[in-house]
Parts: structure tokens; C-alpha cells; sequence
């Protein structure tokens, strides 16, 4: 059965779309990602223009983060304090990222720019996830990061506006969520995601808090990323597809409420292995289309959208 | 000049004129073209439409469809290995003159039938094409190439030979006939709907239509309200976002529930005395889903 899309004028399957909406959520509940970087390249590959897949997604991400905002709330996995930080410099960050998007498009190197982080990114974070929970399995060899890892705490202890954060349960500057807000605002901005992936390492290696807390906050900032999203690319761009969207939301929202209820029952290792190695794959299926020859050497250029 | 000479020379004017509108009348005879519909309806449920085109030609001619959009200008970006590593969008590209759309069909090989310049001059084939459009760049023919993959590839480039289906009905006449696939892919506009009667390798008589592809009903609402009201359309899609996030939780944990129940409820009527622990299983059961 098909489905036409207004804003797209591309028909889709819909058993297809709510499948992967469905599976997009389950990431989300499970990881506390946005999926963003998922929908997009996904429905990319489905014949969705990019600045569509790219604004419908954090439209539809605006019901998943929704979904599973709710479900860790209500067990108690969210740091609202944390939160409220993160989104001040989020916001920051996210109008810096337009104006920076702005310049670069001016400058014809947005395309190499957007590409080239979602290559690094997920190459560095993931790298570094999964080499930190092998490492763990192996304690002979975490001797020499304690002197790094005190030497980054003590700097972080410098700042100024130190405060506790009793839900995470750490002591930090507020300077500091705000900061690596205005870092996801950027890179969210830039790459068209929520932000969440780049978030939880973040979350995890630098501020140390909790997985499960670490989840919770990260879909709460999330929520309040896509929705800022959302709006801006409606009234700007026109590039939201509503009807894509609530096909993927209904599939998301099954999916990230199934995916909340698994990452209770799974342990914060196993959560932390299988999100590197999903990050790990996005960005080799980015470099191997970088570097492999296309089909098509010419493409559409872009108008409007980012 | 007399009354006399006057009156004669509006006379000859006046069988002029009307032989030229019998003769037109005569030639449009000949080659007639009917459409089974003229617009194409964007439902919510379109997946593209087909167009059934017949219509009835002299005897001995071949027939060319040609479909297509209005000329415009399109741009694209040129993909380029740079460093020899990546290959990225290097340069843009600027074609003029063009048919965002071009469908060709003939009941032959339409090199066959006609020469390089009727193809020329009606623009016919992707050869005639490639001739009139103006690109920007230093290898225009290997640019033209990837030009009409790309349109391939998003099915609006169709050129098919011996697809127009040509039947004798008699007195000198036959019926050509061909169904043009719309896919989805072709975007909402007037199509200009060519058909040539070709004989001896020149085209010897042209009827034209038209057909429109334009969306209806939800479909047209949401896309205006996108297009002119975008602010309006972003609160929408975040507020609807919004509560199906908030509703859908619920409904789930509901149905949950009441699949729990539908699991354990056979276990507790096909056992056999134990009909009180099976009972205490499905409350707990239940319980855990309200959790």
C-alpha cells in the first residue's frame, strides 16, 4: 500500500516507512539517540530528498523523543538540571551552526563539510566507546588514563560556578553542559541531527554521569532540539514532509517504547558495545559512498534547506 | 478600382480561406488523437497513473508519442574524485533549454523511421535533444550522458521503440495505440502530448493535446499550507508530534496489558486444577504491565 507525500511528491511504501520508523524508535529508547543520523541517510536511500528526510525526521524524532522523554521520567532517568543546561547552550549553539551553515553554503563547501563530520564523528566516538569498554574487559592495560583522566577532572574543577548535580549524582561547573551544548547546537546545526550521539559520550567520558541518567537527559534535550528544528525548517524552508513524518512517528513511537523497556533489562555494557559498533557502521557506510564511484555523477542541486 | 473588381477579389479571398479550412479539417482527419483522461489526479494514495492514447492514422505510417514537460532551466551538481579519495560535488552545472520530463514512444525504432533532421527539427530522440539543449562545461557530450542517467534513473527520460501499437480498421486507416505510464516521479504540471504521423522518413502530419498531473483534496491542502503558511504548518507538525508521542505511550502499555492477558488466559483454562495459581499469574502478569 502507498502513500503520497505532499511535500516530497515522492510516493512510499507504507509497511515499508513504518517498519523503518519502528526500528528508528527502538534505537532511540535503547540509546538515547535521536536517530537522527539514521533517518536521514535511510530515507535518503528511499528516494526522499535530503533536505526533506532531513527535516521530517526531527519532526518525527520530535514523537519519539516525546515517547521516550515520558517513559524515562516516569523512571526517574532524567536530570532536569543537567537538562536545562545543555538545552541554554543547545540553543546557543544552534543558531551559531545556521549562521555557520549559512557561510559555508555561501562558500560552496557545505556538502564536503556535512559529509567530512559524519565520517570523523562517528569514527571518533564510536572508536572511543567501544576501545573503552574493551579496555575494561582487559584491566592491565587502563593503568595510563588515570593521570589523563585527573589532570582533565582537576582543569574541570577550575571553573568557575561549580554546583552539584544531585540526579547525576557529580559536581561540575554549569559552564561546562552549557558548553558542550553550544558543541551538539553546532554539530546538530551542521550535520541536521538531535545530537543525541554525540551527547552520550560526552555525557559518559566527560561529565561522568550515570548510562541510565546519561539516557534520559539526552532524549530530554533531544525533544526540545527537534521541536526548535522543526519549526525552523517549516518556516523557512518548507521542507517538512507532516505525512512522512507521521508515518515514521506512529512507527517510532511503538519502536522507542519497546526500546526503553529493553534498555532496563539490558546491562550498560552491552547498551554501550552495540551503540559504538551502530556508530561505527553509519560512519563506514558514509566513507564508502565518499569513496566509491557513483552511478549518477550528477545530482540536483540543492535549493533551500541546508 | 471598380466596385466590380473588388467584389471579385473578396470573392476568391473568401474560397481561399475556405479551402484552407477544409484542407486543415481534412489533414486533422487523418491523424486524430484521443486521451482517456486530461488530468491526472495526486490522491493520497497516487502511485502514479497511466494514459491511454489511440487515436487513427493513414495507412502505411508509423506513429511517434512524444510527451513532455515545458523547456526550463536546470542545474546540478557534477560529482568529482578530489584528492583521489572522495568523490564530491565539485562544480555546478547549468542546463537550458530542457525538458524536465521527456517520454518518447514510436511503433519503430525511431531512428529507423525518420531522418537525423525531422529528428532534429521536432526534437525527437535523445540525439535532437542533445542538439538543442546548451550546457555549461568543457565535455558536453559525456555531461548530456550523465545528464539523461539522472533523468533515467528518476523515470522522467523514457525513449521506447515499437511500443505504439498500430492495428488496420479499415478504409485505408489504422489504429494506433500506446499506454504511457505516469510514475509517481513526474511532478505536478501541464504535459504537452505530440503525436506524429511519419512516413517515407519525414513526419507527415501532427496532432497534438495536453494532459495535466495536479494534486487534489489533503494532499493539495497540506502541500499549500507548507508552501504559504510554513509557520502555521510547524506548530502544527510539532504540536500533532507531540500528543501522538504523549497518546501513543499509553495505548501501548494498555495493549500490552491486554496482550499479557491473552497470552496467560489459555494457561489458566486448559489446566488442570490449578486454576487458582493461574489466576494469581495473570494478575501479577497484569501488574507488571501497569508498571
Amino acid at each position: 500500500m502507498n502513500i503520497y507525500l505532499p511535500v516530497a511528491h515522492t510516493s512510499i511504501n507504507l509497511v515499508i516507512m513504518l517498519c523503518i520508523g519502528t526500528g528508528i524508535g527502538m534505537l532511540s529508547g535503547l540509546f538515547g539517540v535521536g536517530g537522527g543520523f539514521l533517518i536521514t541517510p535511510v530515507l535518503m536511500m528511499f528516494g526522499i530528498p535530503p533536505t526533506i528526510a532531513a527535516a521530517s525526521g526531527a519532526n518525527q524524532m520530535v514523537a519519539a523523543s516525546t515517547s521516550a522523554t515520558l517513559t524515562h521520567w516516569k523512571l526517574g532517568n532524567v536530570d532536569m538540571k543537567m537538562g536545562l543546561y545543555l538545552l541554554i547552550g543547545s540553543f546557543l549553539g544552534g543558531g551559531l551552526g545556521v549562521q555557520a551553515v549559512k557561510i559555508l553554503n555561501a562558500m560552496g563547501n557545505v556538502d564536503f563539510v556535512i559529509k567530512l563530520t559524519y565520517v570523523l564523528l562517528p569514527f571518533t566516538v564510536g572508536g572511543l566507546m567501544l576501545g573503552e569498554t574493551l579496555k575494561k574487559k582487559d584491566p592491565n592495560k587502563s593503568s595510563g588514563s588515570g593521570y589523563k583522566q585527573s589532570l582533565c577532572s582537576k582543569m574541570m574543577s577550575l571553573l568557575p560556578f561549580q554546583m552539584e548535580f544531585e540526579k547525576s549524582g557529580v559536581r561540575h561547573s554549569a559552564i561546562l553542559p552549557v558548553i558542550i551544548g553550544i558543541l551538539v547546537g553546532v554539530l546538530a546545526a551542521i550535520m541536521g541531527v538531535g545530537g543525541g550521539f554525540i551527547m552520550v559520550p560526552i555525557m559518559l567520558y566527560i561529565l561522568k554521569m550515570p548510562m541510565k541518567v546519561i539516557i534520559g537527559t539526552s532524549v530530554f534535550q533531544i525533544l526540545f532540539t527537534v521541536i526548535e528544528v522543526t519549526f525552523l525548517q517549516s518556516y523557512t524552508n518548507h521542507t517538512v514532509d507532516f505525512v512522512l513524518a507521521l508515518v515514521m512517528l506512529i512507527g517510532s513511537s511503538v519502536g522507542a517504547y519497546v526500546g526503553t523497556m529493553l534498555s532496563e533489562k539490558l546491562n550498560t555494557e552491552q547498551l554501550k558495545v552495540l551503540l559504538a559498533l551502530l556508530i561505527l557502521s553509519v560512519g563506514f557506510k558514509i566513507l564508502f559512498e565518499l569513496m566509491a564511484k557513483p552511478s549518477l555523477l550528477l545530482a540536483y542541486a540543492i535549493t533551500g534547506g541546508k | 478600382m471598380n466596385k466590380k473588381t473588388t467584389g471579385l477579389l473578396g470573392l476568391m479571398l473568401t474560397v481561399l480561406v475556405l479551402t484552407m479550412i477544409v484542407s486543415q479539417t481534412h489533414a486533422n482527419a487523418e491523424l486524430t488523437l484521443n486521451m482517456d483522461k486530461s488530468v491526472i489526479p495526486i490522491d493520497t494514495f497516487y502511485k502514479g497513473n497511466t494514459l491511454n492514447i489511440t487515436g487513427s492514422v493513414d495507412s502505411g505510417n508509423d506513429v511517434v508519442v512524444k510527451i513532455t514537460s515545458p523547456r526550463e532551466n536546470e542545474s546540478f551538481m557534477v560529482k568529482e574524485k578530489s584528492v583521489h579519495l572522495f568523490w564530491l560535488n565539485k562544480y555546478k552545472l547549468k542546463v537550458s533549454q530542457v525538458n524536465d520530463t521527456y517520454m518518447l514512444f514510436s511503433s519503430k525504432n525511431i531512428d529507423d523511421i525518420l531522418s537525423a533532421e525531422e529528428r532534429a527539427k521536432y526534437s525527437l530522440g535523445y540525439d535532437a535533444v542533445g542538439k538543442r539543449v546548451e550546457i555549461t562545461g568543457n565535455d558536453k557530450d559525456q555531461l548530456f550522458r550523465e545528464f539523461i542517467k539522472v533523468k533515467e534513473s528518476g523515470k522522467l527520460y523514457v525513449v521506447s521503440g515499437s511500443s505504439v501499437v498500430l492495428k488496420p480498421s479499415g478504409a485505408g486507416k489504422s489504429r494506433y495505440s500506446v499506454t504511457v505510464n505516469f510514475p509517481y516521479q513526474v511532478p505536478i504540471g501541464s504535459y504537452n502530448v505530440n503525436v506524429f504521423a511519419v512516413k517515407d522518413g519525414v513526419v507527415s502530419q501532427r496532432a497534438t493535446g495536453a494532459v495535466k498531473i495536479k494534486e487534489v483534496g489533503m494532499v493539495r491542502d497540506l502541500s499549500d499550507m507548507a508552501m504559504t503558511h510554513g509557520g502555521l504548518y510547524g506548530v502544527l507538525a510539532v504540536l500533532i508530534a507531540l500528543v501522538a508521542g504523549y497518546v501513543v505511550t499509553p495505548a501501548i502499555a494498555a495493549v500490552k496489558k491486554v496482550f499479557v492477558v491473552f497470552i496467560t488466559l489459555p494457561k489458566m483454562v486448559f489446566s488442570n486444577g490449578n486454576g487458582h495459581l493461574s489466576q494469581v499469574s495473570v494478575l501479577k502478569e497484569s501488574t507488571k504491565a501497569e508498571e
